[in-house]
C-alpha cells in the first residue's frame, strides 16, 4: 500500500515534506507523533491572537509545549531560532512574537505557513532515537537507526542495513550500537519499551519500501520511554514525478 | 539460460582452453601461461593461438581462434589491447563461451580503453558469452589442476576455500589461508562479486567463501547481500575484505542520514546484516578462516582461560572483554577439581592459574584443569595461553600439556584456542596441527577474533 499523502504531494511536484505533510505520513504508517495543533500565519497578528487560536482547538496539546515557525524555508528551527519549548500563556505570548521574528531575521522575505504548538512529549525518562533512510544506488534504500539528538553527526552511533529488514535485524543492530545500554535501565530511569522501538524501525522501513520515492528521511529525535515511542522532528524528502 | 555453475565451471576446469598470445618463450622470468598450465598438470586440450608460430610448447599453434577444428571451452586472451575487441568477436564466432581477458588498459583508463571495453560488452552479450576481466590473473583450482596464472604456483595441500579478488595479491596463499580455488574479477566488465560468490554457493568442494572487495558493480549491492545470505543458507562461511573508501552513488544530501551513510560504515552494515565476517587485514582474515575451518561453534559466548602465567590471563581479560567477550563463571565441580590439585591458599577463578598446582605434577595438573573446563556446562569455548618449550631437560611428555589437548579436545564440542608462549614452539604446533577442534593462533587478539567468529549469532 502506497502512502496516498506521498502519492498526492509527488503529484503536485512537491520534494521536501512540510513537517506536518511528513507528520502525516508517519501516521498513515501507524507511527506516533506528538498533538500537535497549527494556525495560519498572517501578516500582522500578534502573539496573543495566535495562542487564543492555538487554545481554541481540541487537539491544543497544553503545557509543556513546542511553539515553531512552519516555513518550507527554514530548515532547522534549532539553527533559525523559530522553535521555543513554553510552559505557560504568558511566556507562549512572548515566544510567538520572538520566534516570528527570528524567522524574518532568518531569511528576508521569509513566506511563513503558520504557528505549530507541539507537545512535549519527552519525560526525565525518555532518551532520544534516531532512525533515518536514505536512497542508495548500490543497495537501493538503507535503513539506519541509533542515537539522535542533535549529536547524532558527532557520536555518529547508527547502524546502516537495506530495506527491508526483519525484526532480528533491528535486533542485530541494536546489538551493535556503543550505547545500547542506555536502552535499559539506566541509573534511575526504567528500561525503554523495546518492542515499540522495533515497532517503528519496522514501520520505517516498510514505509520506504512501499514509497521509493523517498529519496531521504530523518526522524531526529523519537522519542522513547518505557510507554512511548513518538516521532518529534521529520525531515522527508522525495522524488518529484 | 544456464545455471550459475554451468555457466562459470569453464573458468576453473575447462574441458580444453585456447590461449590466444600464446609465447615461445620459457622458463624463470617469461610468465608464460602455457608453460604454467602444463607444469601445473592441466589435462585438458591446450590450443595455442598466436599467428606468428607454428607451434608453441610441441603443440600445434593455430594463426586464428576459428582454425581450430574441436570445440573450445575456454579463451584465454593476453594481447594488446586494440586487438582484444576484434579476438573476442572470433572467439564468438567460434562459439566459445566462456573468455578471460588478462590484457589491461581498458575501462580504468578510460578514452579509447572504455570504447573498447564496451565492444567486448557488446559483443559478448549478443553470443551470450561470458567475460572475466580485463585485467585479471583469471583462476587458479587446486581441486582440478586448473591455472590461467602467468605467475607460476606450485602445487600444494589446499583447503576447501574459495576465494575471489580484485587483485592477483592473493593467489599467493597464505600460511594459514591455503584456498582451494581463486578467481580475480579484475576490471569487472561482467563476471562479478555476486557470479563468484553463487559459484562458489552452489559448489560442493567449497566450505568457505572469501571476498576481497573494493566496490561493486553499480546496482548490484542487493544481489551481492542475497548471493551472501545465499551462501550462508547452504552452510558455508563468508568471509569479506572490504578496502578502500569509493564515493557513494547518492545525490546531494540534506538530511542526518545522508552524511552518516559513508560507505564503509553502509558495508559494516551489509556485511553485518548477511551475517559474513568482516576482516580487515591478513593477521584477521587467517584467524578467522583457520578457526571456521578447524573450530566447531560455540553455543554462548563465555570463554574460559587456562594459563601458566597470571599476567596472560590480565591481558586476556581486557582483550576478550575488548572483543565483547565473557569469561565463564565456573561451575562448583569445576572448581574443586582444579583446587584438589593446588594449594588451599590459591582462589581459583577464570583465567584459571594452573601454574601453582604444576609444581604437584605438571602431566596430571594439565589433564584436569582442561577436562574439568571442558566439562563445565557454563564455558562454551577454551583458551590456553601456556608456555611450550619444545626443548627441556626433561623427557617429552614430562608437562603433559600438548598431549593432554590432543587427547580431551577431540571428546567435546567446543573450540579449544592455544597461544603458545616460548621462542621453540615448532614441535609442539606440528603435534597439535591437526587435533580435532583445537587452532593454534599466535596471539591472544587472534584468539578472541576467532572466538568471535565462532558465536552462535556470527
Amino acid at each position: 500500500m502506497k502512502s496516498k499523502v506521498l502519492q498526492d504531494l509527488s503529484l503536485k511536484g512537491v520534494e521536501i515534506l512540510s513537517e506536518y505533510e511528513a507528520r502525516s505520513v508517519l501516521q498513515e504508517y501507524g507511527i506516533s507523533c506528538p498533538k500537535e495543533v497549527m494556525v495560519e500565519y498572517k501578516e500582522g497578528r500578534s502573539g496573543v491572537d495566535y495562542l487564543s487560536d492555538l487554545k481554541k482547538m481540541a487537539e491544543w496539546p497544553g503545557y509543556p509545549t513546542f511553539l515553531k515557525v512552519i516555513s518550507r524555508e527554514i530548515r532547522s528551527a534549532v539553527n533559525a531560532g523559530t522553535i521555543r519549548r513554553v510552559t505557560s500563556d504568558d511566556e507562549a505570548v512572548v515566544a510567538i512574537d520572538m520566534i516570528i521574528g527570528n524567522a524574518k531575521r532568518y531569511k528576508e522575505g521569509v513566506s511563513i505557513n503558520g504557528i505549530l504548538a507541539s507537545q512535549d512529549v519527552s519525560t526525565r525518562e525518555t532518551r532520544e532515537i534516531f532512525i533515518g533512510a536514505i536512497a542508495d544506488e548500490q543497495f537501493d534504500h538503507l535503513i539506519s537507526f541509533g542515537f539522535g539528538g542533535i549529536y547524532v553527526e558527532v557520536y555518529r552511533d547508527v547502524e546502516f542495513r537495506v530495506i527491508p529488514i526483519k525484526e532480528s535485524d533491528v535486533y542485530s543492530m541494536i546489538k551493535y550500537l556503543k550505547g545500547k545500554e542506555i536502552l535499559g535501565a539506566f541509573r534511575d530511569m526504567r528500561p525503554i519499551n523495546m518492542e515499540l522501538l522495533v515497532d517503528t524501525v519496522l514501520k520505517v522501513s516498510k514505509m520506504v519500501e512501499e514509497n521509493p520515492e523517498i529519496v531521504e528521511l530523518d526522524i531526529n529525535p523519537l522519542i522513547v520511554g518505557p510507554d512511548r515511542a513518538i516521532a518529534v522532528d521529520t525531515l522527508i524528502r522525495i522524488r518529484a514525478k | 539460460m544456464a545455471g550459475i555453475h554451468e555457466e562459470l565451471e569453464p573458468f576453473f576446469n575447462p574441458k580444453s582452453v585456447a590461449v590466444i598470445g600464446a609465447t615461445t618463450r620459457t622458463g624463470p622470468g617469461s610468465f608464460n601461461v602455457m608453460e604454467n598450465m602444463i607444469w601445473f598438470g592441466y589435462k585438458g586440450e591446450i590450443y595455442p593461438v598466436n599467428p606468428r608460430y607454428d607451434e608453441v610448447l610441441g603443440r600445434k599453434c593455430y594463426k586464428d581462434v576459428r582454425d581450430i577444428k574441436a570445440d573450445v571451452d575456454l579463451a584465454l586472451i593476453a594481447i594488446p589491447r586494440h586487438i582484444v575487441p576484434s579476438v573476442v568477436k572470433a572467439c564468438a564466432e567460434k562459439g566459445i563461451k566462456s573468455v578471460i581477458v588478462v590484457s589491461q588498459g581498458f575501462a580504468e583508463v578510460g578514452g579509447e580503453g572504455k570504447k573498447f571495453q564496451d565492444e567486448i560488452v557488446e559483443t559478448a552479450k549478443r553470443a551470450e558469452m561470458r567475460i572475466l576481466g580485463p585485467n585479471t590473473l583469471g583462476t587458479h583450482n587446486f581441486f582440478d589442476n586448473f591455472t590461467t596464472s602467468f605467475i607460476p604456483i606450485e602445487k600444494r595441500d589446499y583447503e576447501p576455500i574459495g576465494v575471489m579478488c580484485q587483485t592477483g595479491l592473493f593467489f599467493a596463499g597464505f600460511p594459514r589461508l591455503k584456498y582451494g580455488k581463486i578467481v580475480d574479477v579484475g576490471g569487472i566488465c561482467d563476471v562479478d562479486h555476486v557470479d563468484i560468490i553463487r559459484y562458489y554457493a552452489e559448489d560442493p568442494k567449497i566450505k568457505q567463501i572469501f571476498v576481497h572487495l573494493e566496490g561493486l558493480r553499480p546496482g548490484r549491492g542487493k544481489a551481492f547481500l542475497e548471493a551472501i545470505k545465499g551462501a550462508k543458507a547452504r552452510g558455508k562461511d563468508v568471509i569479506v575484505m572490504k578496502a578502500g573508501e569509493t564515493k557513494a552513488g547518492r545525490e546531494a544530501v540534506m538530511s542526518h542520514t545522508g552524511s552518516l551513510a559513508v560507505e564503509d560504515k553502509v558495508f559494516e552494515g551489509v556485511l553485518r546484516q548477511a551475517e559474513a565476517q568482516r576482516v580487515r587485514d591478513y593477521t584477521e582474515l587467517q584467524a578467522v578462516s583457520h578457526a571456521l575451518l578447524k573450530l566447531p561453534r560455540m553455543k554462548g559466548d563465555k570463554i574460559a582461560m587456562l594459563t601458566h602465567h597470571g599476567a596472560a590471563g590480565v591481558m586476556a581479560i581486557d582483550i576478550l572483554e575488548e572483543f565483547g567477550l565473557r569469561l565463564a563463571e565456573l561451575s562448583d565441580e569445576a572448581k574443586k577439581a582444579v583446587q584438589e590439585l593446588s594449594p588451599p591458599w590459591l582462589p581459583i577463578g577464570n583465567p584459571v592459574d594452573i601454574w601453582p598446582g604444576l609444581m604437584g605434577g605438571p602431566e596430571r595438573m594439565h589433564r584436569t584443569a582442561l577436562k574439568a573446563v571442558l566439562d563445565d556446562k557454563n564455558v562454551d569455548g577454551v583458551l590456553l595461553s601456556i608456555h611450550i618449550a619444545d626443548y627441556s631437560a626433561w623427557p617429552v611428555g614430562a608437562y603433559g600439556h600438548a598431549e593432554a589437548i590432543k587427547e580431551l579436545a577431540p571428546q567435546y564440542d567446543k573450540p579449544v584456542i592455544v597461544v603458545p608462549v616460548g621462542d621453540r614452539q615448532e614441535g609442539t604446533r606440528r603435534y597439535l596441527e591437526n587435533v580435532k577442534n583445537v587452532a593454534v593462533l599466535d596471539n591472544l587478539r587472534e584468539a578472541a577474533r576467532a572466538f568471535l567468529a565462532l558465536l552462535p549469532s556470527a
